[in-house]
């Protein structure tokens, strides 16, 4: 691998790239602390409403019988989907032994962390008895798919953070050793985390393979956990969902979703914290032709997933895919198709989009809300559309659309994963520092994509 | 030769005539019932007399069979000359208790002769009483399939042993910081 | 003496019961093991539930014995009435759309408007074909789709068929009611008003099964079974169509009483489960609606 058994970690870190770095956890402009303001804001909202929907019960949202499950559990589906990222990250640009992957690798495991958390909290958002909750340890049936989710959850979660905390155990003795004037509590925290790291040959070969282990494991189980989570749709007998390639169609969404994420990310941080040098167009480059070859595969998976149904035309699914195609939902459903998929990905196949950092940025954003809107669009006009016709409901019973207290909630959960992300972002360094100096002296600043007059580590 | 087993197992219950403003001239009926089974029929015979065991003839007697919940109408019976009836039972009826037993009964209902009465008789259905069995462990039982117990705890197990050895691991580097 | 009163309709609805007036009128044949014959009025009247679901003061010595059971345990409710298996029948053919099995069940089971264990609705399967009224109550299948998803075991199947919910163990996650092919399930979306009477079981086989936050449906009113009296759907059909019964015991009754042997029914009356494709097994059979004697459903009016 990239160690250099030779060098001292500590003393191979790149002393430039160190700095620039670290600026981003010392400092925090004006502009920095209004976004966590409104970030903290709009969270602490969604708290609010979620106390309302507790006091009255989910009489507050505008799920009704037919409708039972709406906005929170199509945006638990997302959360899982962005998730993904990490294992695209860490695992399969690993595998493939891409080097220009350093430089990005902790901000696309760092969206799985906090990206899971809000996954795990959104099923919790939407019970009706969240006070029962332990009822799942204690009477759990393995038979429910959803024990299978809180199982493959965790699990994920858990090797997830293992992955995001192993690189990142060098990152964290440096940040010991160098920010003296950091508060008590950050320094307590840096100690703790960086478990005693002093470089040494032995702990450096220990590190090395704690992660070749968890390179192999991390990729079958982030695929578990979206399978899983497919299943919980795909295993009830309901038109649309009731589908045999549910799993794979969003894990396909799953890892497309979460590279659209990460390179609006990367965007934001090379931004944010003049990133430029480290963040660069070749990593740009290489991460939207990817992002390219994923939206191919998730539009190869939407062919199977609408086509084959459509050209069959079963009593029941007809009904709901004339609906999606010509209905109600119609214009919902093209505008994701088109814009979430289509013009994606025709804008990625030229080489001219992919060469520019604000068309990249765009096409992320349309894929990413797209992924957003899917969800949507695939639980609710099944819910819509059982096997019994909806006859004499009561008035908003037929229908949905979610209300204030459901959009302050979702709005909620996603600025507190977006806060998660930050704050991270300002306890620790957004770039795998060690892991970044050590490929550039290695294989050079070319092959990592950082910026050429970024110089050899120097040994001290 | 045919062979037969007679088997009367239960005689007679006399009801109180529910109708105790009778009407002079009616009678009070006593019905008498007995199953015979043989190889190839099952019947039932009823004997209607009155109280001064005088048989009574051209009485249709109602049969039912007891349910849970009403009963169960079998076809009538009339009584010839002798006061007596019979029917044919199949017995192809489950049993309404743990004993499979099946409670017939028969009715005289607004006779112009005589008082409204009945009797019952218990007959040994052939089917067995079907005991309630838990269910055996299934996707949608309360008890899971051992398979799936099995497939989950050696995937998920696998993985948490694999977290727990580089648990185990990031120890020993502190170890060797020391 | 109101106090007095209270008390016992309290110790009644203590002991979790809930009898049929109709067994009382109907006297004791003499012929049911388990029952005592009315004894001597005590002049002690006793609070019931009639079948219809209406308060009603009774001499306490008129109860039949087996009314008076002290309330059953939750393990005994979850493991179903002793040697029974329910199923239903509903006889299209009668069947005129007029909607008292769910006024019915609304009252037995102090429902809302919004509520309904039991929906009639009007059906056409093509445009050339028969319309009718289908009533569809939980189909208490036997092989459940909404059972195996539950995560808590807070639904499950009984040994007597009956598909139940325990509303002291249910989460809120709705997924039973995603996973409900038939739409039978309901949720509570608000605090459910509590009727006047406080039913202090600790079965979940009551009438009153509304909690916040909890689901919901039809059980086939398993506390009316435990003391052989019939749903409140098929009591309250003027027109006979639903027949209940213990197929263990090859019968079925209806309101009238009318007691038919079920293998047999079910074979002359070319009887169909719904959706039997999707393999769920429901315990409700379907007599098909032919040679019908009421005006068809106007599928005009129908379609919402």
């Amino acid at each position: 691998m990239h160690f250099k058994t030779e060098n001292n970690t500590a003393a191979s870190i790149n002393l430039e790239m160190e700095s620039d770095v670290l600026k981003s956890i010392t400092y925090t402009s004006a502009k920095g602390k209004l976004w966590i303001a409104l970030l903290l804001l709009i969270f602490i909202a969604g708290i609010i409403a979620y106390g309302i929907q507790l006091k009255n019960g989910l009489i507050v949202t505008s799920m009704r019988n037919y409708v039972s499950w709406g906005l929170y559990i199509s945006m638990f589906i997302f959360f899982i989907g962005i998730s993904h990222v990490g294992a695209l990250m860490s695992s399969i640009l690993r595998l493939t032994g891409a080097e220009w992957r350093f430089p990005i690798t902790r901000m696309a495991e760092a969206i799985t962390f906090s990206s899971l958390l809000f996954a795990g909290i959104m099923p919790i958002l939407d019970m009706g008895r969240p006070d029962r909750i332990l009822f799942l340890f204690t009477h759990g049936r393995i038979q429910s798919p959803i024990l299978w989710d809180i199982i493959a959850i965790a699990t994920y979660f858990v090797g997830s953070t293992i992955y995001l905390y192993l690189p990142m155990i060098p990152d964290i003795a440096m940040l010991r050793d160098k920010l003296n004037h950091a508060s008590r509590w950050r320094k307590k925290l840096y100690r703790i985390l960086s478990v005693g790291w002093k470089g040494t040959e032995v702990q450096k070969q220990l590190l090395e393979k704690c992660m070749n282990i968890m390179t192999a494991i991390i990729l079958p189980v982030a695929i578990t956990v979206h399978t899983v989570v497919a299943w919980l749709l795909a295993m009830t007998l309901r038109t649309g969902w009731n589908s045999t390639v549910l799993g794979p169609y969003f894990v396909s969404a799953a890892i497309m979703s979460g590279a659209a994420a990460v390179l609006i990310a990367m965007a934001v941080f090379r931004k944010a914290y003049h990133l430029e040098k480290y963040i660069t167009i070749v990593h740009f480059k290489n991460l939207s032709l990817l992002l390219f070859v994923l939206t191919l595969i998730y539009a190869y998976f939407n062919l199977n997933e609408y086509g084959v149904p459509a050209y069959k035309m079963e009593r029941a699914e007809s009904e709901y895919l004339n609906e999606l195609f010509y209905g109600a939902h119609a214009p919902l459903y093209w505008s994701v198709q088109i814009l979430g998929l289509l013009v994606p990905l025709i804008l990625l196949a030229f080489k001219r989009i992919r060469n520019s950092i604000g068309w990249i940025v765009f096409v992320s954003s349309l894929i990413v809300i797209g992924a957003m809107v899917k969800r949507y669009i695939i639980v609710i006009p099944t819910m819509l559309h059982p096997f019994v016709p909806i006859q004499n409901a009561p008035i908003g019973y037929g229908s949905y659309f979610p209300s204030v207290v459901e959009w302050l909630v979702t709005l909620g959960a996603l600025a507190g994963f977006i806060l998660v992300y930050t704050l991270f972002s300002k306890l620790f360094p957004i770039i795998t520092l060690w892991e970044t100096s050590d490929a550039i002296k290695d294989k050079g600043a070319e092959i990592v994509g950082v910026d050429s007059r970024v110089s050899s580590p120097v040994s001290i | 030769m045919k062979s037969i087993t007679l088997f009367i197992l239960t005689l007679l219950i006399i009801q109180i005539p529910d109708c105790v403003f009778a009407q002079a001239e009616k009678r009070n009926a006593i019905i008498t019932m007995a199953y015979q089974k043989t190889d190839s029929t099952h019947v039932i015979n009823f004997d209607v007399t009155d109280i001064k065991n005088i048989p009574v003839k051209d009485v249709t007697l109602n049969v039912f069979v007891k349910r849970m919940f009403g009963m169960m109408k079998m076809e009538d019976a009339f009584t010839d000359s002798t006061g007596k009836a019979s029917l044919a039972f199949s017995n192809t009826l489950p049993g309404s208790d743990t004993l499979a037993n099946i409670f017939v009964i028969a009715k005289i209902e607004d006779d112009k002769l005589l008082n409204d009465t009945s009797a019952q008789i218990i007959i040994k259905s052939l089917i067995p009483y079907q005991r309630s069995q838990p269910l055996a462990r299934s996707t949608f039982a309360s008890r899971a399939p051992i398979w799936l117990i099995l497939a989950f705890s050696i995937l998920f197990g696998g993985v948490w042993i694999v977290y727990f050895r580089v648990i185990g691991l990031i120890r020993k580097i502190k170890k060797a910081g020391i | 003496m109101q106090e007095e009163e209270e008390n016992s309709r309290r110790s009644f609805l203590k002991a979790g019961l809930i009898t049929g007036a109709a067994a009382i009128a109907a006297g004791v044949i003499g012929c049911n093991s388990d029952t005592k014959p009315p004894g001597s009025l005590t002049g002690k009247k006793v609070p019931l539930l009639d079948s219809a679901g209406n308060l009603i003061y009774v001499d306490e010595g008129q109860i039949p014995v087996h009314t008076n059971f002290k309330g059953i345990t939750n393990e005994e409710s979850r493991k179903g009435i002793p040697g029974k298996k329910f199923v239903m029948v509903i006889d299209l053919a009668k069947c005129d759309g007029c909607g008292k099995c769910t006024e019915a069940c609304n009252k037995m089971h102090f429902l809302p408007k919004e509520k309904e264990w039991i929906q009639v609705l009007e059906m056409q399967d093509a445009p050339k074909e028969a319309p009718y009224f289908f009533p569809k109550p939980c189909f208490h299948c036997d092989d459940p789709p909404c059972t195996k998803v539950c995560p808590v075991d807070a639904t499950f199947k009984r040994e007597d068929g009956i598909v139940s919910v325990d509303i002291d163990r249910c989460i809120g996650c709705r997924f039973c009611m995603a996973a409900c092919p038939y739409s039978v399930r309901v949720f509570n979306w608000t605090e459910p008003v509590k009727p006047d009477i406080i039913e202090e079981t600790p079965s979940m086989e009551r009438a009153f099964q509304s909690k916040k936050g909890c689901v919901e449906k039809c059980d086939f009113c398993s506390h009316m079974s435990r003391v052989d009296e019939l749903p409140a759907c098929v009591t309250g059909c003027p027109m006979d169509a639903i027949y209940f019964g213990d197929e263990n015991e090859d019968a079925v009754t209806n309101k009238s009483g009318q007691t038919e042997k079920l293998s047999q029914m079910l074979e002359d009356r070319a009887a169909y489960r719904f959706m039997e494709e999707l393999g769920t097994k429901p315990r409700v059979y379907y007599l098909p609606p032919v040679n019908r004697l009421y005006p068809k459903p106007n599928m005009n009016d129908a379609k919402s």
